[in-house]
């Protein structure tokens, strides 16, 4: 047979061209899995967590766990949260974080699912769900997001029926799971972009704040209509599992404006909701970063601000729940 | 269903698997049904709609063919046009003419009852009822036999790859496609096939799709935020967004008709490289400006008189215009269209015989004529007539919104037109759209795979409809 298909690309010049362009396609799908990680420094921290949550089943120090994305990553300061919750209880807290880029409460959910389920935390520890502009609401979950990083063969067929509604958004699901290229053109054409283009971001970002002006002026309305409700199951199952949930709103450079209730929302499945978006001290110079292209993370006197205002409040939180 | 969607591919698979093993009359059939589908995953009940158009033609045309009555024809064709046009007045263009009779009567200051209509637009509705009534009219001028079989003109009709928007094929082509056995996939059908649907994909998703951002960004600044340069931005990249998008989805069609055995006409032939605006038009939609030539203008009489050429050319752009949509900027789209080929019938006819020509002199033509173009796009891309004015008086005034939107936006256009334009210097002097064909296969491989790699990793972040379906 392979005789026979050497015979046949050398002898017909058609299927030459197909067969060269399908071997590309097949060697940058092995080359992408091989090199992925190194190319996205996100995916490789999604798939790094199965390693994160094992050892966490080994570590019997209080811990916290931040659920959140690059917002988080970027805004809180591990060694400043560690040393301050250390002066404030006298207790070593191990620091854990679920951050992937753009995570939204889908990729919080599964990530849970697959990373830290079964007791993996322990009773003592806290989750901390930080997000910013839209990542907190009932945003409908991204299927090539899901199929790439969450999902695996057994459990395609229940996730694909349960958690998607239309045709295309399955077919999205089963696509990204099966193929890299597909899931993950977006990283690479991210990269290829700043790198061709430099005032990518700075553009994109304009052009995304132009795009939501224009909807809300055609719809009419400013607040939001998407509910909170995976949100408050998510917060009510892991209450329900003996755990600390604390909802953070994060500073942000386009602030989020949840539904007014929120509080309640979050009260009512048994966690803390707090609002960080005006914190006095955080003003526009703590979005500015050295090399002046990203203007959408907090710097590291944001991150400093942000964190000991956080650890305050934690500490103020644990003590009110008798954790001390 | 869309020509981007995984279930539009999942679909299309599923059909051309059982079309290939499935004997003629039966593949007739199995198109119907998918046509039926396709049609019908946006909105079932627009079926209903292309089935009054389908069964009507069907009837008039038979009763057309059956009889020799001069005045019973008129009156037949009379009742296709009514229907037909009925059809498309009521979907298309009724929201329009009650919003304008009512504020023409508001400001006559008349007491009314004019209630604005809100009646969803039939995708395609316009291409697949300019296809039926074409048929129609080829009978009434007996030029063509009607067909024997309902299914079979059913299949014309609706014939799912160009059944939302084009090419608007005759029947006289078409037909004689759908009635007799197809040649069965070959190595070169399967090939220009292939290379037709990566290339269509990937003047949507790559050049269309990402220029949709910058785009959209312009043409949403308010008129106080708005510069110059932002307009100029905005009018040059919608010029190749809806170039990309409608000879995508174009070329698409084409590529998937070819699988299974059909040949559908070519509806653009490099356009920007026209050297005048008739020119253009003879290279831009090609499909609509043939089927207006042939229907409209010369059932005005044509270029048969000496002054009534101008008034047919204006009637038919302007209809040409309004087909779009029932807005007044695509009215006076097609009218700035009939007036620029009025002017240029007429500079023709003073210059007589004596024509300049010459390298330079075509290079000049075709850069004054691609900046007609960019103009008109502006009237097209326009929402309200005030808006046009606004662009306009925009021009007038310096700088830019944002200085980082506007070098990206530059660089993008610069980065995706220029190569997409030596491509087609390539094709308009070979004057053959398939010419990467003829060439040596390591060049196609270098074309394939730079079309398949851009898919995945330069598409667009975000789909965008094709802009004609709305048409």
């Amino acid at each position: 047979m392979a005789q026979g298909i050497v015979r046949l690309i050398k002898g017909n010049e058609e299927a030459r061209v197909i067969s060269v362009v399908l071997g590309t396609l097949i060697l940058l799908e092995f080359a992408l899995s091989f090199s992925l990680s190194s190319l996205s420094i996100d995916h490789s921290h999604i798939m790094s967590m199965r390693e994160v949550g094992d050892s966490m089943r080994l570590d019997s120090r209080p811990k916290i766990l931040v659920l959140g994305n690059s917002q988080a990553r970027r805004g809180i300061d591990k060694d400043i949260l560690s040393r301050k919750l250390r002066e404030e209880f006298g207790t070593e807290f191990a620091f854990y974080q679920f951050v992937p880029d753009g995570g939204t409460i889908s990729d919080w959910r599964f990530g849970w699912d697959k990373f830290f389920s079964d007791g993996r935390l322990g009773n003592s520890s806290i989750v901390l769900i930080c997000g910013g502009s839209g990542h907190l609401d009932d945003r409908a979950a991204d299927p090539k997001q899901i199929g790439s990083n969450y999902v695996g063969a057994i459990d395609l067929l229940p996730v694909m029926f349960e958690e998607f509604s239309t045709t295309e958004n399955r077919l999205q699901l089963v696509a990204s799971w099966a193929s890299l290229c597909y899931s993950n053109g977006f990283r690479v054409q991210r990269r290829l972009r700043e790198t061709l283009f430099p005032r990518y971001r700075l553009a994109a970002q304009a052009i995304n704040e132009q795009s939501k002006k224009t909807s809300r002026q055609r719809n009419g309305n400013e607040t939001k209509e998407e509910g909170l409700e995976q949100l408050s199951r998510f917060v009510g199952a892991r209450t329900n599992e003996g755990l600390r949930v604390v909802v953070i709103n994060t500073p942000n450079f386009l602030p989020y404006s949840p539904p007014v209730d929120i509080d309640t929302i979050i009260s009512d499945a048994g966690g803390s909701y707090f609002d960080f978006r005006y914190v006095k001290e955080i003003d526009d110079s703590c979005f500015i970063d050295p090399y002046g292209t990203d203007p959408f993370h907090l710097n590291d006197r944001g991150a400093a601000i942000f964190t000991s205002r956080l650890a305050q409040l934690l500490a103020v939180e644990q003590k009110a729940n008798g954790r001390e | 269903m869309s020509f981007t969607s995984i279930t539009f591919w999942s679909f299309f698979v599923l059909v051309f698997a059982i079309y290939r093993i499935v004997p003629f009359r039966i593949q007739n059939r199995l198109l119907l049904v998918a046509s039926q589908i396709f049609y019908g995953w946006w909105d079932w009940r627009f079926l209903g709609l292309l089935w009054i158009t389908i069964i009507s033609d069907y009837l008039i045309g038979k009763a057309l063919h059956g009889t020799r009555d001069k005045i019973a024809r008129k009156r037949l064709m009379t009742l296709s046009l009514f229907v037909n046009l009925g059809i498309l007045a009521t979907f298309k263009y009724a929201n329009f003419f009650s919003a304008e009779a009512s504020d023409l009567l508001d400001w006559l200051g008349i007491n009314h009852s004019v209630s604005i209509l809100e009646i969803v637009l039939p995708i395609g509705i316009s291409f697949y009822t300019f296809q039926s009534l074409s048929y129609v009219i080829d009978i009434y001028r007996k030029q063509l036999d009607p067909v024997n079989d309902l299914g079979d003109y059913a299949l014309f009709v609706s014939f799912f790859p160009q059944l939302v928007a084009g090419p608007i094929e005759r029947a006289s082509r078409l037909l004689p496609q759908v009635t007799r056995p197809r040649e069965a996939l070959n190595t070169i059908s399967f090939r220009d096939g292939l290379y037709l649907v990566l290339f269509g994909l990937f003047m949507k998703l790559v050049i269309a799709d990402n220029l949709a951002t910058i785009v959209d960004y312009c043409f949403s600044l308010a008129p106080d935020q708005m510069g110059r340069l932002d307009v100029l931005l905005g009018a040059y990249a919608f010029t190749f967004q809806i170039y990309g998008d409608f000879y995508g989805y174009s070329c698409i069609a084409q590529g998937l008709a070819l699988w299974m055995g059909f040949k559908l006409m070519f509806n653009f032939r490099t356009p920007f490289f026209s050297g005048s605006v008739s020119e253009f038009w003879q290279r831009w939609h090609i499909s609509l400006s043939s089927w207006l030539r042939d229907y409209v203008y010369y059932s005005f009489g044509g270029a048969r008189s000496r002054w009534k050429p101008y008034r047919n050319l204006l009637v038919t752009m302007a209809l040409a215009g309004l087909w779009h949509g029932a807005n007044w900027t695509f009215v006076l789209w097609g009218s700035f269209f009939g007036v620029c080929m009025a002017i240029e019938r007429l500079y023709q006819t003073i210059q007589g015989t004596r024509k300049a020509s010459g390298h330079l002199w075509n290079a000049f033509k075709i850069f004054c004529t691609f900046h007609i173009i960019v103009f008109s796009m502006m009237i097209f891309r326009s929402q309200s007539l005030d808006q046009l004015v606004s662009f306009i008086q925009t021009l007038k005034v310096g700088g830019s919104a944002n200085q980082n939107v506007l070098l990206y936006g530059s660089s993008l256009l610069a980065a995706l037109c220029v190569p997409l334009l030596i491509y087609e210097t390539w094709q308009y002097r070979s004057n053959d759209p398939l010419v990467l064909m003829k060439a040596n296969w390591r060049l196609r491989v270098i074309f394939l795979l730079v079309m398949v790699l851009s898919l995945f990793f330069f598409r667009a972040s975000s789909t965008v409809e094709f802009i004609y379906f709305q048409f």
